[in-house]
This record gives structure tokens, sequence and C-alpha cells, in this order.
């Protein structure tokens, strides 16, 4: 779903004032990067904060996640038809439904009760986290660049599987300690054209490993194929080890499309360029569209799946979930 | 996932338009919806995708055309230019204040470099009137376009269009239709000038 503020940013396009190209200083701000698609983020319901590997576990560990799962065939949160009926008094696993009012992608508070991150309606990224990256463990969602251990118990609290998630995000810095995951910006050639960029997507394993981690290294692609200007594609890669570690958290019920709220930013004394850095020190987002899932997209069911699927085929092969998501124009 | 963003947003226009005489008596003569032609889509698929200008002010609704071969017929998406444009500075009028300007256009996403004529729509004209929502205020005085002929006979207006400037960031700009409106004959005279107020909702 587009929402409103999307409609507000051609607004904006439409309404600025011309006589900025003349003045050297401000025409940057005429720049077309600055009101296209910026970031992607992902989220879940506001409850689920509160839930899966948020929850502490015995003592803390500094770089290990513990979570309880509680289907006998499921580390994806609650998501096991037995264990949802369960706890559905409690828990509604449900996102908020999207409206065009949103803003963000969740409205409610997602700020889990104990923590110090940040409330942003969606996962975070606390290990980029400039102060509290210590907290990830709890806080998460996504690894910290050196990888992290995790331990799965069942509802007696025994130990029944435990391994270890790298993060391809944080490994290459793609993605900002709010939970933002930049697009590539330059124009697409070379190795980052658009055959090869959906090639590599699409059939990872037809180039070399190194070649598929440096393509996806550049973040989200805007792709004009063929069908330009009907269609404009967004692709990018959740690899294993991020995917995982999301899972441990309660998977994928959101995920949002961004572009800069350059307003906000001029009135904050931010002027373009707007690079990216983990830290995000000056870029603000505004929510473009946003598309919301009744079931976790990384639900799998038996743990064999998970260990196949976000452990033994981590980040070395670059196996992982490809995103296309497709804007048509006309 | 595919998201269709027009359809979505739901981009719709209002057209009014009003005779103000030299007394200043104002009378509307037009009040209905326009047509948002595929031509926006074309546009907001440049910005977007970050494949055409560097610069946000060609990707800007600043011109406008006025012709004289409207019909429903093309009041469909797939128009992309006008019937029967005003085809030369003169036909706008020398000595109106209507700017005018002369450029090529995007048809079918190629630049078609035949030259046409557009007049300018200010900046002072072009109003944000909420959030979403920006108006076109368009102003033929009574000294524009009251001679455009065919065939030897003096035409009525009866068709309007809408461009963005220059998506693909042609040396020469070449606009592009992104909305347009067929009405009923209205045969300019200097006895009053033309007031089209055209508003977008995005």
């Amino acid at each position: 779903m587009f929402v409103d503020k999307a409609g507000e940013l051609i607004a904006d396009v439409m309404t600025m004032n011309r006589s900025l190209a003349t003045i050297p200083s401000a025409s940057a701000i005429l720049d077309t990067s600055n009101y296209t698609f910026q970031a992607i983020s992902y989220g879940k319901d506001a409850e689920g904060f509160n839930y899966h590997a948020h929850i502490p576990l015995g003592s803390f560990s500094a770089n290990t996640i513990k979570v309880i799962s509680y289907g006998p065939n499921s580390f994806s949160g609650y998501q096991s038809s037995a264990t949802a009926s369960a706890l559905q008094f409690q828990y509604s696993l449900m996102p908020q439904s999207p409206t065009p009012m949103d803003t963000r992608l969740e409205s409610k508070s997602t700020n889990p009760a104990y923590s110090l991150a940040v409330d942003m309606g969606q996962y975070i990224n606390t290990a980029m986290h400039p102060v509290f990256s210590g907290v990830y463990p709890i806080a998460g969602a996504f690894p910290p660049p050196s990888g992290v251990y995790f331990q799965i118990f069942n509802q007696a609290n025994s130990l029944i599987y435990s391994g270890s998630l790298q993060s391809v995000y944080n490994f290459y810095n793609m993605m900002d300690h709010l939970g933002f995951l930049k697009f590539y910006q330059a124009p697409l050639s070379g190795v980052f054209g658009h055959k090869n960029i959906v090639d590599t997507f699409i059939n990872p394993y037809v180039a070399a490993n190194t070649s598929v981690l440096f393509a996806l290294s550049g973040g989200v692609f805007r792709t004009t194929g063929s069908n330009f200007p009907n269609d404009v594609d967004l692709i990018w890669l959740l690899t294993a080890g991020d995917a995982g570690m999301l899972n441990l958290f309660g998977g994928i019920y959101h995920i949002g499309l961004w572009c800069f709220d350059i307003k906000e930013m001029l009135k904050q004394g931010y002027y373009p360029p707007y690079s990216f850095n983990t830290l995000n020190t000056t870029r603000k987002y505004r929510l473009f569209a946003k598309k919301t899932f009744n079931k976790d997209l990384l639900y799998y069911s038996s743990n064999s799946a998970f260990k196949s699927m976000f452990v033994d085929n981590q980040f070395s092969n670059a196996n992982g979930i490809v995103f296309t998501w497709k804007i048509r124009f006309n | 996932m595919i998201f269709n963003l027009v359809e979505s947003l739901d981009i719709k226009g209002h057209l009014t338009i009003s005779k103000v005489y030299n007394s200043g008596k104002e009378e509307v003569v037009f009040d209905d919806h326009n047509i948002i032609v595929s031509g926006m889509g074309v546009a907001l698929a440049h910005l977007f995708a970050l494949s055409g200008s560097d610069s946000i002010l060609d990707y800007q609704i600043d011109r406008f055309q006025v012709g004289v071969s409207g019909s429903t017929l093309r009041e469909v998406s797939s128009t992309n230019n006008l019937a029967g444009p005003a085809s030369s500075i003169a036909e706008y009028a020398f000595e109106s204040n209507v700017l005018t300007t002369s450029g090529y256009q995007v048809l079918n996403n190629a630049i078609v470099n035949v030259p046409r004529f557009y007049g300018l729509i200010p900046q002072q004209n072009v109003t944000r009137i909420d959030a979403n929502t920006v108006r076109y205020t368009i102003i033929l005085d009574e000294n524009s376009c009251n001679a455009i002929s065919r065939d030897g006979q003096n035409r009525p207006l009866n068709e309007i269009g809408l461009f963005v400037k220059n998506i693909k960031n042609n040396s020469i700009a070449a606009p592009i239709l992104v909305a347009y409106r067929y009405f009923n004959d209205i045969q300019k005279t200097s006895d009053f000038s033309l007031v089209f107020r055209w508003s977008i909702n995005f």
C-alpha cells in the first residue's frame, strides 16, 4: 500500500521553488536522488517486541541470543498453530493493518519494556548503535559484523539447538542502527547492470560467490528492465544469517519502503548530500509504501529446515531470500 | 510484490474554466474532472528509477498547451498529445501576458524532434492547496489565443493539456503530457480572459 506521504512527496516535487536552481549553495536540494527511494526496513507486530528473543532468559550474555521454541518443530517465534492457539488470549501475533495514514510500520511502541532501544515502529539494528550496541542479543534484530551465537531452548529450559549466525548487512555496513537498509546509489552499469543484477539475484550460483556478495553489498537495487517505464523493480537480498536472527526475534510481518524527509532534514539544518553511514547522523526518512503480511515470511516448521536454511548455508555462499518489489507506473 | 503507484495513489484532477470580463465579472463555463494520462506514470517512473534528469525541476508541471481539435475520444489514459495544439508563438499571441516557449515532446517514451509550442505556468501560479494537492492557474488574457485559425477559419478552443518539463534532460526541453481535458467550444475574443484553475491531487 502506498501511504498518503507518497502523494505528499510528489506534491513537494511539483512545488519546489524553481529559484533554488540559481543559488549554488542551495541547488543540491533539487537533486532528484533526494526525492526517490532510499531505504527498506523490516517490521513485525508491536506486541512482538516483548516476546520471542526479546525476553531475557537466564543470565545475560553479551554475544548470545537465547530464545524458547514453543512449538515441537518450530523456531519461528510462536507461529506453530498449536502454540498460536494456546497463546491467542495473551498475544495475538497479528501486525497492525495498513492504512494510507501510516507514517511507520507499526504505530504502537516497538520499544521492549526493559531496553534502551529506539522506538522506530520496526526492527532496529542495535548492533550498530553507537551507545547501546551491547544489548543487541535482546533488542535485536541483526547480527553484529563479527557474528553471533544463539541458543534455542524448549519450554522445559533444555538446550535443544545452538549455532552461530553471520550478518551480511552489518559486515558490509548496509544498514544503519535504526534498521534502514540503504539503496545502491549510482547508475547501474557493469557488474551492477540490470541484467547482471537480475541474473545474480535470481540465480546466485551463476556467478562466483565473491561476485554475488560484492553485488549484493551495494544495497537495494532499483532496476529498469525491458518493461521500463511501466515498471521499476526493487531487488534486494536478505541473507541467511540476517534472516535467521530475524527469525529468532519473531520473523517479518512488514516491509517498508522509505524516501527522505528532506523538509525535516532542512529544518534541522542538514543539507545535501545525505551520505549513508550506519550511525545515521543526518538522514530522516518518511514512509512511502508498506507491505503487511498476516503470516511470518520466515516461518519454517521444522528444526532441520531452520538449520539448513539459516545455519549451514550462511554467508559463505550467500544463500538467502531474494525480494523483488515491482512498482508499476502504468 | 507488485504495487501500482498511479492507481493506488488515485492521482486525479479537477478543472474549472472561467471567463473573466474586463468589468471584473467572472463566469464559470466549465467545472469537471480531468484525465490523468499515461505520461504521468512515465514521468514518475523516470523520477523514482533515477533514470532521467537529475534535477527535480525537470519533473515539475510547468507548461501547458491549448488546442482547437479536442474530442471526448481523447479522454483516455493512452492520450499523449493534443489533437490540434496552438502551433506557433503567434497563436498564443505576441502581445499577451502568456509566456511561451518551444520545445520537443516525449511520445511513447521517445523524444520526437518536431518543434512544438507551449505556454509557461509561472511559479507564482503554482499553489499548494493542501499536503497532497497542487493547483495550477493558467490565464489566457484578453489578447491571447484570439486568432487560432485552421483552413482559413478562426477556431474555438476546446482542449487543454498539462505537461511535465523535461524528464529525459534533453538539451532542448522535451515535455510530456500528464493531464488532458476536452471542453465545449469557447471562441476566445478580446472581450474576456480565460482562467483555468486546475487542481491535481497526488
